[in-house]
C-alpha cells in the first residue's frame, strides 16, 4: 500500500522563474490497486512517480509504503519495495551486459550485493522467467542486450522490473516509444504480469483509451494537483470523450479561477 | 633467448598490473581517470620508503597498494559526494599527491634501491636472472587478472559495471551508485599503486616525476589490445589489457630501434591516443564514408561486416595495406 501525504515539490527553473510542480498531492493506493494517470504536459505525473521512486525528495509531506515511511530514503534505498519500467527502452538495462546478467542484477534489487556469483545457480531460473515471456531470448542468455530490439528491451525491462515482486510498480508511459502492436504486446505482458503477481501499480499514459481500459483506478492531474479520481461504477461509464470533455472544462475552470485572483 | 624483448617483456607485464586498473575505471566506470599520474609514483614512494626502511618487500608492495586505494577513495569522493567532474577530481588529487609523495619520500625526489633486497632480486637470486622477473610479474598479473574476472562477475561487479553502463538503471535496482563508483575507482588505483611499487623495484629506484604520461600510456595500451584481441567476454577484455600493455612497451622499443628519441615518446603515445579516440568520429564524416564504402564492397563477406562493428584501427590498417 501506498500513502502519500500533502506532498508538496516546487523545482527552480532558474532566473528566479518557480514551478510547482507538486502541490498539496494526496494519494492512498490500496494494495492490488491499479491506477492509471493522465494529464498534460508538464501537469506533474512523471514527478509523482519520481517522488515515490526517491529521484526527488518532496519539499514537505509524507510518503508511506507498507507502514514504513520512505520520504527521505535515497533511490537506491527504496529500490526494495519499488520497481520500475521508464519511457527509453534503452533506459531499463544494461546494453552492454548480457541478458543473463541484467536479469541477475535484478534478482537483487534491493537486497545486499556480495561476492557470490551474479549468474551462477539462478541461469536455470532465469531460462524459466525467460520462457514465460515468449521472446525466444532464453537461448540467448549470454547475447549482450544491446543486440535486442527496442520491444525485446521493454519486454525484459518490465520481467527484471517484476522478477522479486515488489510493493509497487511504476511505470512511467512505458510504452509510448514503441510501434502500435509492440505497445499492445508490453500492455498485455503488463496485465498478465500484475494478475500473477497483484501488484499496486502506477501508471503514467498519454492513451486515454489505454488509461480506461487498463486497471481499476483512473487520476487525472492539472498543474501539479490530482483533479479527478475516477473509479468503480463511475469509471466504467466514463468514456475517453467524457474524459477529454472533464479534461477540458477542470482547465477552463482553472483558468476562470486564475482570472478571478487577477481581477 | 628473448634477446631484446626481455626489457618490454618485463616491464610490459608490470605495467599490465597498472593497465588493468586503467581497463577497471575507463572501461568498467566509463570514468577516464587522471589520478593514475599522482597514484602510481605514490605506490613507488610508499613501497621504496618502506624497504629502505627494511620492510618486507612483499608487505611494502602491499602497502603500495593500500596507498593507491586511498587515493582512489579520494578521486571517488571528490566525483560523486562534491559532484566534481571525473577528469577534475583526478587532476587535483594527482596535483595534491606530487607534494603528499614527496612527503613520503622525506622530501627527496628520489629514493635509490640498488642494494636493496626487493622482490624483482629475490625472483632473480631463485629463478635467475633471465626468467626471474618475466616469472613473478607474469605471476602477480595474471592472478590479479584471474582475480578480477571473479569479481566482475559477482553481485557486486555486475552492479559496478552497470554504474559505468546504465547508472540510471541500477540505481532503480537499489545499487548506492556513488558508494560503487568510489570503491571502483579505490580499487582501480590500489592495481596502479601496486604497480607502481613493484616497477620501482623492478628499476631500482622511485621518483617522484615517474607518473607522468602514466594514464595516457594505460590508455594506449588498453586501446592497443582491444584493437588486436577484440574482446567480447571479461576474460578476454583484461587479457587483452595486459597483452596490450606488452604489446605497447613491445611498440616503444621499436620505436626507439626506428630512430625515435626517447623524449619523443610522449608524443606518439598521445597522438596514438587521439586517433584511436578520434576515428569512430572521423568515419562518419563525408569523405570517410566513401573511403569505407569502397572498403566494405571490396569485402566478401557481407554478414560479417554487419556482425562486427567495424573497428576503426583494424580497418585503417587494413585500408592502409591494400593501398
Amino acid at each position: 500500500m501506498l500513502l502519500m501525504e500533502r506532498v508538496n515539490k516546487t523545482f527552480e527553473l532558474g532566473g528566479g522563474t518557480l514551478k510547482r510542480a507538486l502541490v498539496d498531492v494526496n494519494l492512498v493506493a490500496n494494495e492490488g490497486d491499479f491506477i492509471t494517470i493522465v494529464g498534460s504536459n508538464g501537469a506533474g505525473k512523471s514527478t509523482l512517480l519520481n517522488m515515490v521512486a526517491g529521484v526527488y525528495l518532496p519539499d514537505s509531506g509524507k510518503i508511506r509504503v507498507n507502514g514504513s515511511e520512505i520520504t527521505n530514503w535515497p533511490e537506491h534505498k527504496r529500490a526494495r519495495y519499488i520497481g520500475r519500467v521508464f519511457q527509453d527502452p534503452m533506459m531499463g538495462t544494461a546494453g552492454s551486459m548480457t541478458i543473463e546478467e541484467n536479469l541477475a542484477m535484478a534478482f537483487k534489487r534491493g537486497q545486499r550485493r556480495g561476492l557470490r556469483l551474479g549468474v551462477g545457480r539462478n541461469r536455470a531460473k532465469f531460462r524459466a522467467v525467460l520462457e514465460e515471456l515468449g521472446l525466444g531470448l532464453e537461448s540467448r542468455l549470454k547475447d549482450p542486450v544491446r543486440l535486442l530490439s527496442g520491444g525485446q528491451r521493454q519486454s525484459l525491462t518490465l520481467m527484471m522490473a517484476t522478477l522479486t515482486a515488489p510493493k509497487i510498480l511504476l511505470l512511467d508511459e512505458h510504452t509510448a516509444a514503441l510501434d502500435p502492436k509492440t505497445a499492445a504486446t508490453i500492455i498485455e505482458l503488463t496485465k498478465s504480469i500484475v494478475e500473477n503477481h497483484s501488484l499496486t501499480v502506477l501508471m503514467v499514459t498519454h492513451n486515454l483509451k489505454q488509461a480506461l481500459e487498463v486497471g481499476n483506478r483512473t487520476i487525472m492531474m492539472h498543474d501539479g494537483e490530482i483533479v479527478l479520481d475516477l473509479q468503480g461504477k463511475e469509471r466504467e461509464e466514463t468514456s475517453v470523450d467524457s474524459l477529454l470533455e472533464m479534461f477540458s472544462r477542470v482547465k477552463k475552470e482553472r483558468f476562470l479561477d486564475d482570472r478571478a485572483l487577477l481581477a | 633467448m628473448l634477446g631484446i624483448w626481455q626489457a618490454p617483456l618485463e616491464q610490459g607485464l608490470a605495467y599490465g598490473i597498472l593497465v588493468l586498473g586503467v581497463y577497471l575505471t575507463f572501461r568498467t566506470l566509463n570514468h577516464p581517470d587522471l589520478t593514475i599520474d599522482g597514484s602510481f609514483p605514490l605506490g613507488a614512494a610508499i613501497a621504496a620508503s618502506a624497504i629502505i626502511k627494511g620492510i618486507h618487500p612483499l608487505f611494502a608492495t602491499l602497502l603500495g597498494f593500500v596507498g593507491g586505494f586511498v587515493a582512489g577513495m579520494v578521486t571517488g569522493i571528490l566525483n560523486t559526494k562534491l559532484k566534481i567532474s571525473g577528469l577534475l577530481a583526478g587532476i587535483l588529487t594527482m596535483t595534491g599527491l606530487y607534494s603528499v609523495n614527496l612527503r613520503i619520500m622525506g622530501g627527496r625526489s628520489n629514493i635509490p634501491l640498488i642494494r636493496e633486497t626487493t622482490l624483482v632480486t629475490m625472483a632473480q637470486d631463485t629463478m635467475g636472472m633471465a626468467w626471474g622477473t618475466v616469472v613473478l610479474f607474469a605471476l602477480i598479473v595474471a592472478f590479479i587478472k584471474l582475480v578480477l574476472d571473479y569479481f566482475l562477475h559477482t553481485e557486486m561487479g555486475l552492479g559496478l559495471r552497470a554504474c559505468g553502463d546504465n547508472e540510471k538503471m541500477i540505481k532503480a535496482l537499489g545499487v548506492d551508485t556513488d558508494f560503487y563508483r568510489i570503491f571502483g575507482l579505490a580499487m582501480a588505483n590500489g592495481l596502479v599503486g601496486m604497480a607502481g611499487s613493484l616497477v620501482a623495484q623492478y628499476q631500482g629506484f622511485a621518483d617522484v616525476g615517474m607518473g607522468i604520461g602514466t594514464a595516457v600510456a594505460g590508455l594506449a595500451s588498453v586501446i592497443l589490445g582491444e584493437a588486436i584481441l577484440r574482446p567480447k567476454t571479461i576474460f578476454t577484455a583484461t587479457l587483452s589489457a595486459v597483452f596490450g600493455s606488452v604489446l605497447y612497451r613491445f611498440t616503444i622499443t621499436l620505436a626507439l630501434r626506428a630512430g625515435f628519441a626517447a623524449t619523443d615518446l610522449r608524443l606518439v603515445t598521445a597522438v596514438l591516443v587521439i586517433v584511436a579516440l578520434a576515428l569512430p568520429k572521423l568515419k562518419e564524416t563525408k569523405l570517410a564514408k566513401k573511403v569505407f564504402d569502397i572498403k566494405k564492397q571490396a569485402e566478401v563477406q557481407p554478414a560479417e561486416v554487419v556482425r562486427r562493428e567495424a573497428n576503426p584501427i583494424t580497418t585503417l590498417v587494413t585500408s592502409l595495406i591494400r593501398k
